[in-house]
């Protein structure tokens, strides 16, 4: 395994975590990705590359991964030490954050060398007609129970769907719920007068 | 002005000025404790004293407000100004009285100006409530609360009992303000202005984190300083 890293700090506790938890193997840290580090991964045939695209400048950042990939055929892990860009982020096959554990960081590169990407993809965001049935019912001030009973379907599930109703709106009142299906006319404002 | 690679390191020596610049959100701290500006040079330990304020007490207030998980340690606690708490926390009642809601209230007036009744009633109901509630904390703080901690402040004995009804309270304040933000930032009706939504956000944001940050104020000073029970004056 190859780190690119600029940050020792970061460096130093990246290899110290690999080391404690066996497994993975840090071969090598490069700190930037000029014309030395690339012939240096190009020697190290490595399985996994953990890049910090805040390693290469602004404008080189989305072709970090392109680059890497033109030298070798390691998995390209991104490891997030700041404000990213999700074009960049897409380019790679898993992410891992600083504030990730230890346990965790294993677990996403294994299973990205099982070739399986663990993070889920995000959900379009937009409600399904379930769910925007049991928001004009939650609008209407109905119960969880009430709800349950109407569909035929457990109150666990309701509970469920209202999770993500709040979760996709990023709105966890009632009230603004109710604001929420009046402005997307899923009901009509006399049915809540 | 302090950067990356210059680290804030608070305390009675730094300059008023590198506190207020590092985040200006601390604009509220010094202006409700009636700190004018144009302060020059002078060192936070200067200001403070030239002003009457307990300095320990002004650097608790300003840690809530940079650190956002910040919890006092119980000899912060103990060594607090009640005074210079509530003198913060009346002051930022005022504040949002006379100018913060007064201009959010304007901002939405002009922001639902040009949309269709049906909608004007109902964002405006739903902002409507959520003032009223604000309110009514409000002044269940000024009827309670605070003359709860002035008599623990000055050593007589307080009446009643006020910590769960409180936090219940505010949580339903937090979420209702950011389910305003979300209605504002995602489902405005199209009629709207860009000016104007953008006007409302902002005004929306900056209340909101003052009073996320005034919440937790009473929550992690104030309740934990009246549980204390004594009288500590700053000493």
């Amino acid at each position: 395994m190859v780190l690119i890293e600029s940050s020792a700090i970061v460096a130093k506790g990246l290899g110290c975590i690999f080391s404690e938890m066996g497994e993975f193997r840090l071969g090598a840290v490069l700190d930037d990705l000029s014309h030395s580090s690339i012939l240096r991964l190009r020697q190290m045939d490595a399985d996994v590359v953990i890049l910090d695209p805040s390693v290469l400048g602004a404008s080189s950042r989305a072709s970090g991964r392109n680059l890497i990939s033109e030298h070798s055929d390691a998995a390209c892990v991104a490891l997030l030490t700041g404000p990213s860009d999700e074009d960049t982020i897409r380019s790679f096959d898993a992410t891992i954050s600083l504030m990730d554990s230890p346990a965790a960081i294993v677990r996403k590169l294994r299973s990205t060398l099982e070739g399986r990407d663990e993070g889920s993809k995000p959900d379009s965001g937009d409600l399904s007609s379930r769910e925007k049935e049991i928001l004009i019912c939650v609008a209407k001030g109905m119960l969880n129970k009430e709800i349950a009973d109407l569909y035929n379907i457990s109150i666990y599930t309701v509970i469920t769907h209202r999770k993500n109703i709040t979760r996709k709106t990023g709105i966890k009142t009632v009230a603004g719920l109710t604001v929420y299906a009046l402005l997307n006319n899923l009901i009509d404002i006399n049915s809540v007068e | 002005m302090p950067s990356a690679d210059r680290p804030l390191i608070l305390g009675a020596r730094m300059k008023a000025a590198e506190l207020l610049g590092a985040d200006f959100y601390l604009l509220g701290v010094f202006s409700r404790l009636g700190i004018r500006l144009g302060f020059g040079e002078a060192t936070v330990g200067e200001l403070c004293e030239g002003n009457g304020i307990d300095t320990s007490t002004f650097l608790t207030l300003c840690r809530i407000h940079l650190v956002r998980d910040y919890i006092p340690s119980e000899e912060e606690i103990a060594k607090l100004d009640m005074g210079v708490c509530l003198k913060y926390l009346k002051q930022s009642h005022s504040y949002y009285r006379t100018i913060g809601l007064t201009a959010l209230g304007k901002a939405m007036s002009n922001l639902l100006a040009p949309c269709g009744e049906k909608q004007k009633k109902v964002i405006r109901r739903f902002y409507d409530e959520y003032h009223a509630e604000l309110e009514k904390h409000f002044a269940f703080e000024e009827e309670h609360i605070f003359p709860y901690a002035e008599a623990i402040a000055s050593g007589k004995e307080p009446l009643g009992n006020f910590e769960k009804e409180f936090e219940e309270d505010h949580s339903n304040i937090g979420e209702k303000i950011g389910d305003l933000k979300n209605i504002v930032m995602k489902y405005l009706p199209a009629e709207c202005g860009d000016q104007e939504i953008q006007q409302v956000l902002l005004l929306l944001c900056f209340l909101e984190n003052d009073l996320e940050r005034h919440t937790a104020i009473e929550e992690r000073v104030l309740v934990p300083r009246i549980s204390r029970g004594d009288t500590g004056n700053g000493e």
